[in-house]
């Protein structure tokens, strides 16, 4: 195998276990950050419904 | 073994069909979360790393990277493999230094034509957006072709015509929940998405490599002489009759393009624009150094054994060939040297297992779909319609943002049933997205680092980019025609035309700012 091959299997292999450990980091993560996110945003819905005169004024 | 011999049955189809309806589902529950501009535009910027991560991944590792990258594996092997290793190692400089990224989140703008205005003018903002829709949307325009032909080689359906049904149903679809719920019903969805296609290209790896083997994968490199060493001008492998060469010029040109991309592609960057702070922005570029090392890899690993695959079994390699030229020749079934992945795994994954995989291509689709849609038509109401005939209120945007996805859908379907690419699938991307990227490479790093960087210099760089055009591969042709008429044995490539205008608008841009530099107020 030369130096090139070498190199190819690394990034392959590489490629292969980064990915299994990312999708475990999101997957055990991304719900709880999908939950703050939706929270937070709905401060912003709660304000458009209270005053929807700011949806109207023009910037 | 027939050509479209597939093990995709009626239960698979469902898989796919459930799953697309959930994703509907989602798409029509996120507009509740929608309260303003900015939350229907950059979901109102509250992404943490982790979803943003997911969102990023989901929007950059569509169907089309999967089939690009296939048909590079299956066309030039090993030696393809040279973009994962670019994008990783870019992809870390820009996560350890921040370069660029982190200034541009500090402005706290929604999109890039936005920082355009306040760093030059008005004028370069309206430019800057143009070109970027007309870029994007060329960029865009054989996703669904891509998608359509991935769909139609795995489940064995021949007919051109359900290829422009399927393109048509797919694109309704993902304008669908697009549209209904912006940027908060794309993170929902990518996240989804993200799991699915995650879990699939794993499954779907397991499968490639034991169907070939590991004999059938170091095969390719010595028995059937595939091409390992990019920086080799020539194709050494005899199997394929059309397996480019890349060489030094294209791998420099991949460089500048993968590189500019990377920092400054306007989907990416709008995520950039969304997370929280610029030190995500950082994080994100820093660990999204192993997705994109993923997107690339993985599907270039599937070609390569779709290679190994034809190589060990002539009869069906000839059938495949014969149908390509059929198709060119136009046949009723469209198949190119991109079906030849899907055309694989439809015969070494069982029922079931390819319906899941098939749903979590699906899912990648709609990903950057949905993401695309979204970033071409915020540009068009932000950075054309309002600059030019606002101000405008925040109903108005939205509204007008709706009719701009439905626009540009439409352009969509109509470019990918006409136009045929006479390049790979990559280098069709490459060389319409640099229209853009020649342009907005010196724009923004220097605006952002440069105290000297002029209005009009900008506006030359951007119209330099315009340039990139000419690397299109029929008017290289043309070109080429011409030259041969005259005589002239020179031929252009469009690696050439495409580092030339990456060259036009960067000089361009710098001696413009220094001969005409802008007026300080006194």
């Amino acid at each position: 195998m030369n130096g090139w091959m070498i190199l190819w299997m690394v990034v392959l292999i590489g490629s292969v276990v980064g990915f299994v450990g990312l999708l475990l980091l999101v997957g055990f993560g991304a719900i709880g950050e999908l939950r703050q996110m939706l929270d937070e945003l709905r401060a912003d819905t709660r304000a458009a419904a209270e005053h929807p005169e700011i949806l109207d004024e023009a910037t | 073994m027939a050509l479209y011999a597939t093990n995709f049955t009626t239960w698979d189809w469902v898989i796919v069909v459930v799953y697309l309806l959930t994703s509907i589902v989602i798409g029509v529950w996120a507009n509740r979360y929608v309260g303003n501009l900015s939350d229907y535009l950059v979901a109102g910027r509250t992404l943490r790393i982790r979803l943003a991560l997911a969102t990023m991944t989901g929007t950059e590792l569509g169907l089309v990277t999967v089939m690009y990258s296939a048909e590079l594996g299956y066309k030039q092997q090993y030696a393809s493999l040279y973009l994962a290793v670019y994008e990783a190692a870019f992809l870390l400089a820009i996560g350890l230094t921040g370069f660029v990224v982190y200034r541009l989140r500090q402005t706290a703008v929604l999109t890039i034509p936005e920082y355009y205005e306040r760093r030059y003018s008005r004028g370069v903002r309206v430019l800057g957006g143009t070109v970027m829709v007309v870029s994007g949307v060329l960029n865009m325009g054989l996703f669904l072709k891509a998608g359509a032909q991935f769909l139609t080689a795995i489940s064995g359906l021949q007919d051109a015509l359900f290829l422009k049904l399927i393109m048509t149903g797919l694109l309704l679809l993902v304008l669908f929940y697009t549209i209904l719920g912006g940027m908060v019903s794309v993170v929902i969805t990518d996240l989804v998405q993200f799991l699915v296609l995650g879990v699939g290209m794993l499954v779907v790896t397991g499968y490639v490599v034991s169907a070939v083997g590991w004999d059938g994968l170091t095969q390719v490199a010595t028995l059937h002489h595939g091409y390992i060493d990019p920086t080799r001008v020539d194709n050494p492998s005899r199997l394929l009759t059309s397996g480019a060469g890349i060489g030094p010029g294209t791998l420099l040109m991949q460089a500048m393009v993968v590189f500019t991309a990377l920092m400054l592609w306007p989907s990416g960057a709008s995520r950039t624009l969304s997370v929280k702070s610029s030190d995500v922005a950082k994080k994100l570029y820093l660990y999204s150094t192993v997705p994109f090392l993923a997107r690339r890899a993985l599907p270039v690993l599937w070609g390569i054994a779709a290679f190994s695959f034809f190589a060990t079994h002539p009869d069906l390699l000839a059938t495949f060939q014969e149908a390509i030229q059929s198709s060119a020749d136009g046949g009723t079934a469209h198949v190119t040297q991109l079906s030849a992945m899907p055309l694989f795994l439809a015969k070494i994954i069982p029922t079931g297992v390819l319906g899941l995989v098939t749903a979590g291509m699906v899912a990648a689709f709609m990903s950057t779909h949905d993401s695309y849609l979204l970033c071409w038509s915020g540009v068009v109401t932000q950075d054309i319609v309002a600059p030019l005939f606002g101000p405008l209120n925040q109903r108005r945007r939205i509204a007008i943002t709706r009719i701009a996805m439905l626009v540009i859908g439409a352009m969509l379907l109509f470019w990918g049933l006409w136009y045929e690419t006479r390049t790979d699938l990559w280098s069709y991307m490459a060389v319409t997205g640099t229209i853009y990227l020649a342009g907005v490479l010196p724009v923004v790093v220097g605006g952002l680092y440069w105290k000297r960087a002029g209005t009009r210099g900008a506006y030359v760089a951007l119209l330099g980019g315009m340039t990139g055009i000419l690397a299109l591969g029929p008017i290289i042709e043309r070109i080429n025609a011409l030259l041969a008429s005259r005589e002239i044995s020179l031929r252009v490539q469009n690696w050439q035309m495409v580092l030339l205008t990456f060259g036009v608008s960067s000089i361009g841009f710098a001696v413009v700012s220094l001969l005409f530099p802008d007026r300080t107020e006194a």
